[in-house]
């Protein structure tokens, strides 16, 4: 098969696992990226890949072929540091011709591709500066670019954006992505920054805890996320204890609800989590009426102009709505309610 | 305000002043107005160093007299000596040591420190902790140690000849490499801890980059890690090459006469032949030689790669 494969990957540090019971599939050309919290194993699994550390148990193929044992250095891969580990005492250019270097390039070959790697990354006419001359974004760019000057079959981003400021960080990523879409190289991004992930990937590795959580495409975690800890992580989520009472139906707080489904392997009255995006409930009068409703009162409403938050507290279950202004329900703090959890949008998790 | 009025005052005057006033005002009187706790240091390095080191001065330009006495002159007598073959033929043989003993240590002492850095938070503590007890070691407890070790009742020559690499134990010292072997052993520590921030301010990310980009562990050291420590490194040098220059006891211990020093040289002439003009002289000399190192020492430091780009 033609892509990186990752076969029962585990990897220890003394008593602490880093990563543990890791399989996963990464076609030829696709965009993935590992997205959980600091100390989830993410770093870890990049750097398994590139060799970087050893796996306790495991295997690494790439194209079919076990490259578990080999070392770094003859791996074919290109990867961008978190510090971007640019060489001081070297220049832009002697910067990204360094691996051509080493496979013995001449020297006019090396200045050609220097200056085509540059012209690629949009950076022309700087290959003969002094790596702390460049701003921030610049340096960026020469360490991708000398992560791609073996045209690599593998391409590594460890947090490469998170030093740049909000404004450039998301124009490097939409440029990012494009870069690959043009190279066409299989590429792994480590971030914690969901937007950054959902932006470039064709598809998101949520981790925790050492463990591979869900892997889909962005939208589809987004809709459907597996466990309650990837619905919190990926954008906001209104998470609540539930009981699986028959079909596809739940009982919150003493109160029959619809949902859009159940996961597999329920048994009746099994503890579930039903996880609901804020955007997905409504806010309506207490008179209304209607299926999958809950009384409550109103505690909070900010209204930031783009987006209205308006915060319900059911009998102790705390609820947000958010509306765009147009819809925005005509509530105050204080006011009785009763707040829609749409059956399509309940999307029901093991607790 | 009105202090500031005062400097700005003061000033103008420096500007146009010679050097020397310059150098006087700006060096000593300025800093020390600013900050009057440098008066202490100040007045210890003046009674302890400053005061000697001038009378050191004028006695080098004195007038001996033979029977172990001199009386006060002028004259360039003892510095026309350096040019005799004695003097010429002993500091040649410490720039020899002192250059070589530097070398080899450093040969030592750069990989060993550069892995120790590598390596977790405990062992590396506890391999510092090592080198310092060794560096607590006066250098008599570690020449003559070495003679021990050197030398044929119990040196390791017995281990050769109990591998079967040699016929009979014999004495390795007196003699020039047992010296040159006893000087680098004597720097590593130092070399170990002058080595060492620069080693740890190396980011890993930077020889780990370099293995992506298909260089082996050996290489990265070469392409990456020496270049990064070059500055270090001469800094390091040229500290031991000063230390050894320096050396008495181990030469005086491990070496044959032809194998004299410069510092024994001195203590010869003042001690033995009471001839403290040259003696002075000689020191005085050597003072210099060891100063223009130190300040090349703070120049190289100051275009220190390492921890900044």
């Amino acid at each position: 098969m033609n892509g990186l494969e990752l076969h029962d990957i585990t990897k220890r540090f003394g008593a602490v696992t880093a990563v543990t019971d890791i399989n996963l599939t990464i076609p030829q050309g696709r965009f993935i990226s590992f997205l959980g919290p600091s100390g989830c194993g993410k770093t870890t699994l990049l750097r398994l890949i590139a060799g970087l550390e050893v796996p306790t148990t495991g295997n690494i193929l790439l194209d079919g072929e076990d490259m578990t044992p080999r070392p770094t250095h003859q791996r074919n891969i290109g990867m961008v540091f978190q510090s971007l580990a640019l060489f001081p005492h070297l220049s832009v250019g002697e910067n990204i011709t360094y691996a051509l270097k080493i496979r013995g390039m001449d020297r006019g070959a090396r200045r050609r591709k220097a200056d085509e790697l540059l012209d690629l990354v949009r950076l022309p006419g700087v290959a003969d500066r002094n790596i702390r001359q460049l701003s921030g974004g610049q340096r960026q760019r020469v360490a991708i670019a000398r992560a791609l000057a073996l045209e690599p079959k593998l391409f590594l981003l460890d947090e490469p954006l998170s030093a740049l400021d909000a404004k450039l960080r998301e124009e490097m990523q939409v440029e990012l992505r494009m870069l690959q879409e043009r190279l066409g190289i299989t590429t792994i991004i480590v971030t914690h920054d969901q937007r950054e992930a959902m932006t470039m990937s064709d598809e998101v590795v949520v981790m925790s805890t050492a463990r591979i959580q869900q892997v889909g495409p962005p939208l589809e975690i987004y809709r459907n996320p597996a466990t309650a800890f990837v619905a919190e992580f990926i954008g906001t989520s209104n998470l609540v204890a539930a009981r699986q009472a028959g079909g596809t139906r739940v009982e919150i707080a003493g109160t029959m609800f619809d949902t859009a489904g159940l996961p597999d392997g329920l048994k009746p009255d099994d503890a579930v989590v039903v996880s609901i995006r804020p955007e997905d409930v409504h806010v309506f009068p207490e008179s209304s009426q209607g299926p999958n409703r809950l009384p409550g009162q109103v505690t909070f409403v900010r209204d930031v102009g783009a987006s209205v938050e308006t915060f319900v507290d059911c009998d102790g279950l705390q609820i947000v709505a958010m509306a765009t202004p147009k819809d925005r329900p005509d509530v105050r703090k204080g006011d009785r309610v009763r707040v829609e959890l749409p059956a399509e949008s309940c999307i029901v998790v093991k607790a | 305000m009105n202090e500031l009025q005062a400097t700005s005052d003061s000033e103008e005057p420096t500007r146009a002043g010679s050097l020397p006033a310059r150098f006087l005002l700006d060096g000593i009187v300025r800093p020390l107005r600013r900050f009057p706790l440098a008066l202490f240091p100040t007045f210890m390095l003046g009674v302890f160093f400053v005061v000697p080191f001038c009378i050191m001065v004028v006695i080098s330009f004195w007038h001996r007299i033979e029977s172990k006495t001199y009386e006060p002159g002028f004259e360039f007598t003892h510095y026309e000596r350096f040019f005799s073959p004695l003097f010429t033929s002993h500091l040649w043989v410490s720039v020899q040591f002192s250059v070589l003993a530097s070398i080899f240590c450093l040969l030592v002492a750069v990989p060993f420190t550069y892995f120790i850095s590598r390596f977790r938070r405990r062992p590396q503590v506890f391999s510092l902790v090592f080198i310092l007890c060794v560096l607590s070691l006066s250098e008599v407890i570690i020449a003559y140690s070495l003679s021990v070790a050197l030398g044929r009742p119990a040196g390791i020559t017995n281990v050769l000849v109990w591998v079967g690499l040699m016929e009979q134990p014999q004495s390795l010292f007196p003699g020039y490499f047992a010296t040159l072997f006893g000087l680098s052993y004597f720097n590593i520590p130092f070399a170990v801890l002058v080595l060492y921030p620069a080693c740890t301010r190396l980011d890993r990310e930077l020889t780990e980059a370099a293995q992506t980009l298909g260089a082996t562990p050996v290489r990265s050291f070469f392409s990456i890690v020496l270049p990064l420590l070059e500055h270090t490194i001469l800094a390091a040098f040229i500290l031991l090459f000063v230390f050894t220059m320096g050396a008495y006891v181990t030469p005086t211990w491990l070496g044959r006469p032809e194998d004299t020093m410069m510092a024994q040289l001195i203590t010869d002439q003042a001690l033995q032949r009471g001839n403290f003009p040259f003696a002075a002289a000689l020191a005085f000399f050597f003072m210099t030689v060891t100063l223009v190192l130190s300040l090349t020492t703070v120049w190289l430091r100051r275009g220190d790669q390492v921890g900044r780009a």
